[in-house]
């Protein structure tokens, strides 16, 4: 190769500026996981954040709320087992396992949404 | 001469290479922030609400998140609730009397036009009734009949009076009840006040009362996809899809917020002409309009109705159109909306 304007110097300082632009660009490939988290929210704080696809036993929390409601943790879904409200909307709403589902307690005020990329097949948002 | 050429070129390159790096990364962040929304769920208005903003600058969409929330409480305790002292509608219940802030005026001035153009099937002075049944809430019970008999000659839209400096009268048996266009009105709110911010587009549920606002960034048309609840299947099921643009989605349906008692359900829809939970040919009624609270009021109405020509003809009034669900699983889509429209479970049967 004849480079006439380019020393080896030159050539090392443009691989060695790639190099910083391609690690840089990583983090966004990375990303791209199909992670799917569990966010508990009490009172309108976030209480908890849980990465369902590492968890490989099912669980139980108590949310130490009143009415009492209990969350059941299981891999890659979560859901509303016990409720002493009267209604049981939450309990009813069974195992959310999409990003986007959600499962609320409104007497206790708590709620559990699931984070994740959405699959481009899924709509925007639910109307009921 | 040589040596001051080459130092050049290496300079050029140099400066080259750094502009591409950056480009390339602003583009990317850019992208990246319009390719997936900023979201936020929690409680407010006694359900649940899921707001969902796109906008190059994430401390916007986060802004918008913070005050979406905020117009929500706000009006569920400064003018709605029957439930919170001072409130516009409290303060009307328990004075016969009061002015009240524009947006709870004008909100009920649109009700009252919806109630006459239905004969009353839907009606915001069933504040007594409703208070009665309290579904939805922990005191929720079955009233007696005589209870019921009493409040129904209290239900009356044509004795509430509006007049000057927002000022709203009703009889003195009477109680009002925005509940039914509460979640519909807050995404009115949000609406107005998404306009003033830099938010490309976004969605608002407020318990299933959806605002669909602005365009979608990640779509090729820029439009919106909601879906529609299964009314058969769980929380998350939905059996239709909507593509559409910015508008106001509403749906009611007799599977949310039931009192079971002795073994019999009862759903929180009731029909102000017989003072218990509206039976019609429907399990489901989903409007899309370009206003919240008319969005939800013509679902009522509609609910109440079921699928008739009532229901199309109140419909037609407002320029809206409906996804109406049988309880045989029949689907019935007004024109306007017929093309897009897509049925997603295949256990429903469109009729045309």
């Amino acid at each position: 190769m004849n480079l006439k304007f380019l020393k080896k110097s030159d050539v090392a300082l443009i691989i060695i500026l790639l190099i910083i632009c391609a690690i840089c660009l990583l983090p966004k490939y990375l990303s791209k996981s199909d992670s799917l988290t569990a966010v508990i929210i009490k009172d309108g704080q976030e209480i908890e954040r849980i990465d369902l696809s590492a968890v490989t036993e099912e669980y139980e929390i108590d949310l130490q709320c009143t009415p009492k409601a209990t969350i059941t943790v299981g891999p890659n879904y979560i859901f509303y087992s016990y409720a002493e409200c009267p209604d049981k909307l939450c309990v009813n709403t069974g195992k959310l396992t999409h990003a986007g589902d959600t499962a609320a307690c409104i007497p206790s005020k708590t709620l559990v949404v699931l984070e994740g990329q959405k699959s481009s097949d899924q709509p925007d948002v639910i109307t009921y | 001469m040589n040596g001051k050429k080459k130092t050049i070129t290496t300079v050029i390159i140099v400066i080259l290479l750094i502009a591409a790096i950056v480009g390339v990364g602003l583009a990317l962040r850019k992208k990246n922030t319009l390719s997936t929304p900023v979201t936020n769920s929690t409680i407010g208005m006694g359900t649940v609400v899921v707001e969902s903003f796109y906008c190059s600058d994430t401390d916007v969409s986060n802004a918008a998140i913070t005050k979406s929330t905020k117009i929500i409480n706000e009006l569920d305790k400064k003018r709605l609730s029957w439930r919170e002292d001072g409130s516009d509608v409290a303060k009307v219940n328990a004075n016969g009397s009061s002015s009240v802030d524009s947006v709870t005026y004008d909100c009920i001035k649109n009700c009252l036009n919806v109630s006459s153009k239905c004969d009353g099937i839907f009606d915001i002075t069933v504040g007594k009734l409703s208070g009665l049944w309290n579904i939805g809430t922990e005191d929720a019970r079955v009233p007696s009949d005589e209870e019921i008999d009493a409040a129904l000659p209290t239900i009356n839209y044509s004795r509430v009076a509006l007049s000057g400096d927002n000022k709203v009268e009703i009889g003195a048996d009477q109680k009002l009840d925005l509940g039914a266009v509460g979640k519909g009105l807050a995404c009115d709110v949000i609406k107005e006040y998404l306009a003033d911010t830099d938010v490309v587009g976004g969605t608002v549920s407020v318990g299933g009362s959806i605002l669909v606002y602005g365009s979608n960034p990640t779509s090729k048309d820029k439009s919106w996809n909601v879906g529609v609840r299964d009314p058969f299947g769980n929380e998350s099921d939905y059996m239709a899809v909507i593509n559409c643009g910015p508008c106001f989605i509403s749906t009611s349906g007799d599977y949310e917020k039931v009192l079971v008692a002795d073994g019999k359900k009862y759903h929180h829809i009731l029909n102000p002409k017989t003072g218990y939970p509206a039976e019609s040919n429907v399990t489901g009624v989903t409007v899309i309009c370009d206003s919240g609270a008319l969005s939800d009021a013509l679902s009522t109405a509609c609910f109440i109705l079921g699928y008739s020509d009532e229901s199309l003809k109140l419909l037609d009034e407002y320029n809206a159109n409906a996804i109406f669900i049988t309880k045989d699983k029949k689907v019935y889509v007004t024109k306007g909306i017929a093309d897009s429209v897509t049925i997603t479970n295949d256990s429903f049967k469109v009729e045309k």
